[in-house]
């Protein structure tokens, strides 16, 4: 069987090649990336002075680990130490977050389709899973060598750890870039000198004082929620000069 | 293309208004906020790209309103925002790559796509410098290779010409016209010569308000018959400064002083009219 022949007709032959030659023209240059990618693709850039201070917590945690069991020391000893460290933990991923603004580049980050909030989010996904590994290290560590148990040691450092995040992030939000850095640093000290204080008072960390922990846990944890909530909200609108150093 | 629209556009400071009803349709082509600073041209630009949400109006791209569309209208836009940031120990390829990331650039596009603007913005024997190393005009051009790495269809440009040597205004205003072509460009200056060779439509705007739009044929129409230029002695070339709006005052080879003057009647007697300039327009819209 014979074809039957097709008639070109070059001149809209022509139009329709234009017309894809538009269309490929103007494709966009974009994709959808996936969670992963963007955290793994986010990881290259990360702070490095953020990440070497999470591993030399980390190796101070194994020296002060390996310096209080070789000293034979008393629980209120490995619990005071692991209260300071939990306190400290949070300081990198807060000086993580503040490297947008201290650079001027919170304005043009918010402007792209992975905007700050969300770049955010993946940074505290990292550094925040890097501080429960480093809690699980020191938890693990100092439930070892105390008497009081496992579940709580956890909640002896997740109280000062859970504060100390929320009041960092309290001054991350309430003040301007410049002094924001130090005021941080300051805020992470000062609950970690707080955190010394129910030494003197060993009779806190008993059983009947569980309930005590416990409540001051959640009241951490929902200040925290809180602020970052607000912080979420703040971001949608704009609305806050201040946080996106904008005035 | 994207249509962009204000629609009663608004933004206060504080109870200060520093955008008030706005009212305008941006389309393919470049278009330049004037307007003396303060004036809310930031602020606008800031909405407009979404970093700031209006306290009143909508700001539309095509019928949708853009805080509603997210990540899919920040996928359109480039930005180069007053206040260029970048990371001081990034260098400038790092840097491009990192933002080609935020920007959602296919990673097999995006070292393409980073080679060929550093080529367009001459910074290719640069691009494994740090960006702390780079000069001011150096920067700016960093600036603009990076808004165009997703190959926007809104441009917006902040100032875009702060900072650069009168070789690299050149070159930037050309580059700009090139870009213009294909899409919408938004940019905003005190600076007038930039927009009147760079700009096809000029927005003009006083304490947050839109006071005149058009072309700068347009534009200068409207003031036609109102700038005049008058030879007089240096002691009243000096008084007409205090009494008038003078957008320029040349000293001559005889000794007299040219002074021009922008006026609705004839200031002098002697004073001849003048063909208005985007200078002359700026500043009778400004009031001076």
């Amino acid at each position: 069987m014979q074809l039957e022949e097709i008639h070109i007709d070059q001149k809209k032959k022509a139009i329709a090649l234009e017309q894809l030659r538009q269309a490929v023209k103007e494709k966009e240059i974009s994709y959808s990336p996936s969670v992963a990618s963007v955290v793994l693709g986010q990881m290259k850039y990360l702070s490095l002075s953020a990440l070497g201070g999470q591993l030399i917590c980390l190796l101070l945690i194994f020296g002060a680990c390996a310096y209080l069991e070789g000293s034979k020391a008393q629980m209120m000893t490995w619990l005071g130490t692991g209260s300071v460290f939990a306190s400290i933990l949070g300081v990198f991923l807060m000086l993580e977050l503040c490297r947008s603004s201290s650079y001027h580049m919170l304005e043009l980050e918010q402007s792209c389709y992975l905007n700050i909030k969300q770049l955010w989010c993946v940074k505290m996904l990292i550094f925040g899973s890097l501080d429960l590994l480093l809690l699980t290290v020191l938890i693990g560590g100092i439930s070892k060598n105390v008497s009081c148990g496992l579940f709580a040691v956890a909640l002896y450092l997740l109280v000062p750890f859970v504060i100390s995040n929320g009041l960092q992030l309290l001054v991350f939000t309430m003040f301007r870039r410049g002094k924001r850095e130090y005021l941080q640093m300051c805020a992470a000290v000062l609950v970690s000198l707080l955190s010394l204080a129910p030494l003197d008072m060993p009779e806190l960390y008993t059983f009947a004082c569980l309930g005590f922990w416990g409540m001051a846990l959640l009241f951490g944890t929902v200040l925290l929620i809180a602020e970052i909530v607000w912080l979420y909200r703040s971001l949608c609108s704009g609305g806050d000069l201040r946080l996106m150093d904008l005035c | 293309m994207a249509r962009l629209r204000l629609e009663n556009v608004g933004k206060s400071y504080k109870g200060v208004p520093a955008v008030a009803e706005l009212e305008y349709t941006f389309h393919k082509g470049i278009y330049g906020l004037l307007g003396a600073n303060g004036a809310g041209k930031t602020t606008l630009i800031r909405m407009i790209v979404g970093v700031l949400r209006p306290d009143f109006g909508r700001i539309l791209c095509g019928q949708q309103e853009i805080s509603s569309m997210g990540g899919e209208y920040r996928r359109m836009l480039g930005y180069l925002p007053q206040e260029f940031g970048y990371y001081p120990g990034f260098t400038v390829l790092r840097y491009l790559s990192y933002l080609a990331e935020l920007k959602a650039v296919p990673p097999e596009l995006a070292r393409e796509r980073i080679e060929e603007l550093l080529e367009q913005v001459g910074l290719k024997e640069v691009k494994k410098e740090r960006m702390k190393n780079l000069s001011g005009g150096m920067l700016r051009r960093v600036g603009i290779a990076q808004a165009m790495l997703n190959d926007p269809k809104i441009l917006v440009m902040d100032e875009p010409t702060a900072g650069l040597d009168p070789r690299e205004r050149i070159r930037f205003r050309n580059l700009i016209t090139s870009l213009g072509r294909e899409r919408t460009v938004i940019l905003s200056s005190h600076i007038v010569s930039d927009m009147e060779y760079a700009a096809d439509e000029i927005l003009l705007m006083r304490f947050g308000r839109q006071v005149a739009d058009g072309s700068v044929h347009k534009l200068c129409q409207t003031v036609s018959g109102k700038v005049w230029e008058s030879m007089e002695t240096p002691e009243t070339a000096d008084r007409l400064n205090q009494q008038f709006v003078v957008s320029s005052v040349k000293n001559m080879e005889d000794g007299t002083i040219c002074v021009r003057i922008i006026a609705d009647q004839r200031p002098r007697e002697h004073a001849v009219p003048a063909e208005p300039g985007l200078e002359d327009v700026f500043l009778y819209y400004s009031g001076g």
